[in-house]
């Protein structure tokens, strides 16, 4: 379903961590967990994630600045941010800080997944773009350097 | 110092200042009146002797011009007959007359016949040669110059002082030549003296002036008297006083002084009155300060002591409920009342503070929990997801359960976010709405039960500003309340009518209604009446309509239904309302992460 994208879960809550990842993993996705800000900066360095859900509230960092510092390192991954507390000033300061989404906690679970879903797809376009960009400029460069040869 | 024994140091201060100043008043006043009195008494009583011993000169004077001008005695001065010598010059005449001395003068200075008399021994003495010398240097005593001449007076002699009368001698016609002088003479002796003071019932005692053993007030006295004061008064003791007299010779020269003395009685009497006068001041004083300690007692200090007492005790007791007694109707009892006054505003201040308090703690106690409840809810909600996913449709039974569990979670959840409103500081989002509108959003939200009709008389003027969500959460809570108050159906009415720049919102049922008891609690916080509820829904709505600064308020009859009226400004003031009303705990606040 989810074409084996991959998903990194935030959150110090081992319950969540564990369900959450259930959920994702039956849906078809590549789940991988981080307690801290800590270690999900180390895992997005060493290895490539899809999409990353950042809870709001961690134990060593708050999630805003976890995607903020996140952004520079890896501009294309999607950044969810969960919250337990909804406020505008949480929600101002997580888009500033380069979030794609921001849902509210408890999670509606259908509506996560809808969000994920549809985030991953936008990715999976632009890429797919992006991609074709580059074959068309390939493209136009060869032919122009076959010409200019010629 | 305590007030009592300020108080009788005062009274008994001013007692003695007053009985003192009283004291010296008296003493010049009426000691001064009294000796006044006294001098003027004595004199009187000296004038009184002078008089006595006047009298007696004017007897002694009479009787020698009763001799003197008589044709006997007329005769016998120029022939000294034997006949009128026995007949006459007898001792009686001398002990009738009581005289010392009968002289015979011839009008040359001669003393022709005389004789002498020892009025104490009853016999003839020789005429002294003192008398005899005291003629011959003193011829005005003899020499008469007109027949209604007459001398009497004092005169010294070395042994005694002599009074005397002396008349000329006359026809019985009184009528001359003169023939002479007849002399009658008296020693004024101690004895005379005696006898004067037995007159004038006064001691008498008498100086010569050439005395040289005068005693010292006699001294006194005798510089003191003159011709312009006759009468010297000086008191002598405490007792006595004494009033003293000059008494001239013959020619005007003074020679005697007499003193009468008498007792003190008027002075002593003054003295005795004053000090009576200031013994009944001081127990006038004593009565009168016993008086007023005993008013002050009873009327002020036991009762302040009480109320002292009654104050300091409630001070150490832990009850609020405890008053001090009040008694009459004066500024005690106004203190008393006061302080009562005083008393019931710190009771309700401090139930007041305690239930905020309990209510603070409780609020705190539960924002921590529901956002440690948000996790763990969380959890719950991903497995029973997970767990419906994999079960499918094949087992409708654990699919209900799944659901059961889905359905509390989110009711925990709305219980988590209450709480959580209910103690965050509420930011209004306003937007422009009619209350048509606002009211018609808040009824779709909510199923009403077929046997419940509603009356919407909702207006759709005037335009109000509102945050939409807050209040439409608000008139769903109050539609709820009532539809659920209204378990056997009714009416649910709906009014709203613009008033003074407010819009007033009208919420009334036909259902069980609320009893009073329970009405005044509905705003707070976790009071509630229904089985599955936390109470936070009506002080909620007090929050968000306060919040908007509007009122809210409940009236309610038992079966007969409820009415809730909102007042809400058309602009609201934001600042109106408590916008804190538990203070999150620190460690929820999402502003640090270092902890």
């Amino acid at each position: 379903m989810g074409g084996h994208a991959k998903i990194l879960i935030v959150d110090d809550d081992r319950s969540i961590r564990k369900t959450l990842g259930a959920i994702l993993e039956e849906e078809g996705y590549v789940v991988d967990t981080a307690e801290n800000a800590k270690e999900a900066i180390e895992k997005t360095n060493n290895g490539f994630y899809n999409l990353v859900l950042v809870d709001i509230r961690l134990p060593d960092m708050e999630g805003t600045k976890l995607i903020a510092s996140m952004k520079d390192t890896t501009p294309k991954m999607v950044k969810i941010i969960v919250t337990g507390y909804p406020s505008l000033h949480n929600a101002v300061e997580a888009v500033n800080n380069g979030a794609d989404a921001y849902v509210f906690k408890p999670v509606d679970v259908e509506k996560l997944l809808k969000t994920i879903k549809e985030h991953l797809e936008k990715q999976q376009e632009s890429k797919k773009y992006s991609e074709q960009k580059v074959a068309e400029f390939i493209q136009t460069r060869a032919r122009e350097l076959t010409q200019g040869s010629s | 110092m305590k007030m009592r024994q300020k108080t009788i140091i005062i009274i008994v201060l001013a007692s003695i200042v007053m009985v003192s100043i009283l004291y010296v008043i008296s003493q010049t006043i009426l000691l001064d009146s009294f000796a006044k009195l006294e001098d003027q008494n004595t004199r009187q009583n000296v004038e009184r002797v002078m008089s006595a011993l006047s009298n007696e000169f004017s007897e002694l004077n009479s009787k020698c011009a009763d001799w003197a001008e008589w044709d006997d005695t007329y005769a016998y001065v120029q022939d000294l007959n034997d006949d009128y010598k026995q007949a006459n010059l007898v001792d009686s005449s001398f002990i009738n007359i009581r005289i010392n001395f009968l002289l015979f003068i011839n009008s040359t200075g001669h003393v022709v016949s005389g004789m002498a008399f020892d009025l104490k021994n009853m016999t003839e003495m020789p005429i002294p040669q003192s008398v005899i010398q005291l003629l011959s240097v003193s011829d005005a005593i003899w020499r008469h110059e007109d027949t209604n001449s007459s001398v009497n007076g004092i005169a010294l002699l070395p042994e005694d002082p002599l009074m005397l009368a002396s008349r000329p001698i006359l026809t019985s016609q009184r009528e001359g030549p003169i023939r002479g002088a007849l002399i009658f003479a008296r020693y004024f002796n101690d004895d005379e003296v005696e006898r004067l003071a037995e007159t004038v019932h006064l001691p008498l005692v008498m100086y010569r002036l050439d005395d040289s053993q005068l005693p010292s007030d006699f001294q006194e006295a005798s510089s003191s008297l003159s011709e312009n004061a006759p009468i010297f008064v000086n008191p002598l003791n405490a007792d006595s006083i004494a009033g003293y007299a000059l008494m001239n010779n013959i020619l005007g020269q003074p020679i005697l002084v007499l003193r009468a003395e008498m007792i003190r009685d008027v002075y002593k009497q003054g003295q005795a009155t004053i000090s009576y006068l200031v013994l009944s001041l001081f127990a006038a004083c004593a009565v009168f300060g016993a008086l007023i300690m005993l008013l002050l007692e009873k009327v002020i200090l036991i009762r302040l002591g009480k109320l002292i007492t009654n104050v300091s005790s409630i001070g150490k007791r832990e009850d609020l409920s405890a008053r001090v007694s009040v008694t009459g109707n004066d500024e005690l009892s106004i203190l008393a009342g006061s302080i009562n006054g005083m008393l019931t505003e710190i009771e309700n201040k401090t139930v007041k503070l305690q239930k905020s308090e309990r209510f603070a703690a409780i609020g705190e106690l539960a924002t921590m929990v529901a956002h440690d409840l948000r996790n763990p809810l969380q959890g719950i909600a991903n497995a029973a997801f997970y767990l419906k996913r994999k079960i499918g449709l094949k087992d409708s039974k654990q699919q209900e359960m799944l659901e059961l569990i889905e359905e509390d979670v989110k009711y925990s959840d709305k219980i988590v976010n209450d709480l959580l409103d209910y103690s965050r500081e509420m930011q209004l989002q306003l937007e422009e709405t009619t209350p048509q509108a606002l009211v018609k959003v808040a009824l779709s939200t909510v199923e009403i039960p077929a046997n419940i009709s509603v009356i919407n008389d909702i207006g759709d003027k005037p335009a109000i500003r509102v945050d939409m969500l807050y209040m439409k959460r608000t008139f769903v809570n109050i539609i709820r309340n009532a539809i659920e108050a209204m378990p056997k159906g009714g009416t649910l009415t709906l009014r709203s009518r613009a008033l003074n720049g407010n819009v007033e919102f009208i919420f009334s049922d036909t259902g069980a209604g609320i009893s009073k008891e329970d009405l005044r609690k509905i705003f707070t916080p976790l009071f509630t009446t229904k089985p599955k509820g936390m109470g936070f829904g009506l002080p909620i709505c007090k929050r968000v309509v306060e919040a908007h600064g509007g009122k809210i308020s409940v009236e309610s009859a038992i079966e007969k239904g409820t009415k809730v009226t909102l007042t809400v400004p058309v602009e609201p003031k934001l600042k109106g309302g408590e916008s804190v009303w538990v203070d999150m705990p620190k460690s929820l606040l999402l502003t640090t992460t270092e902890a």
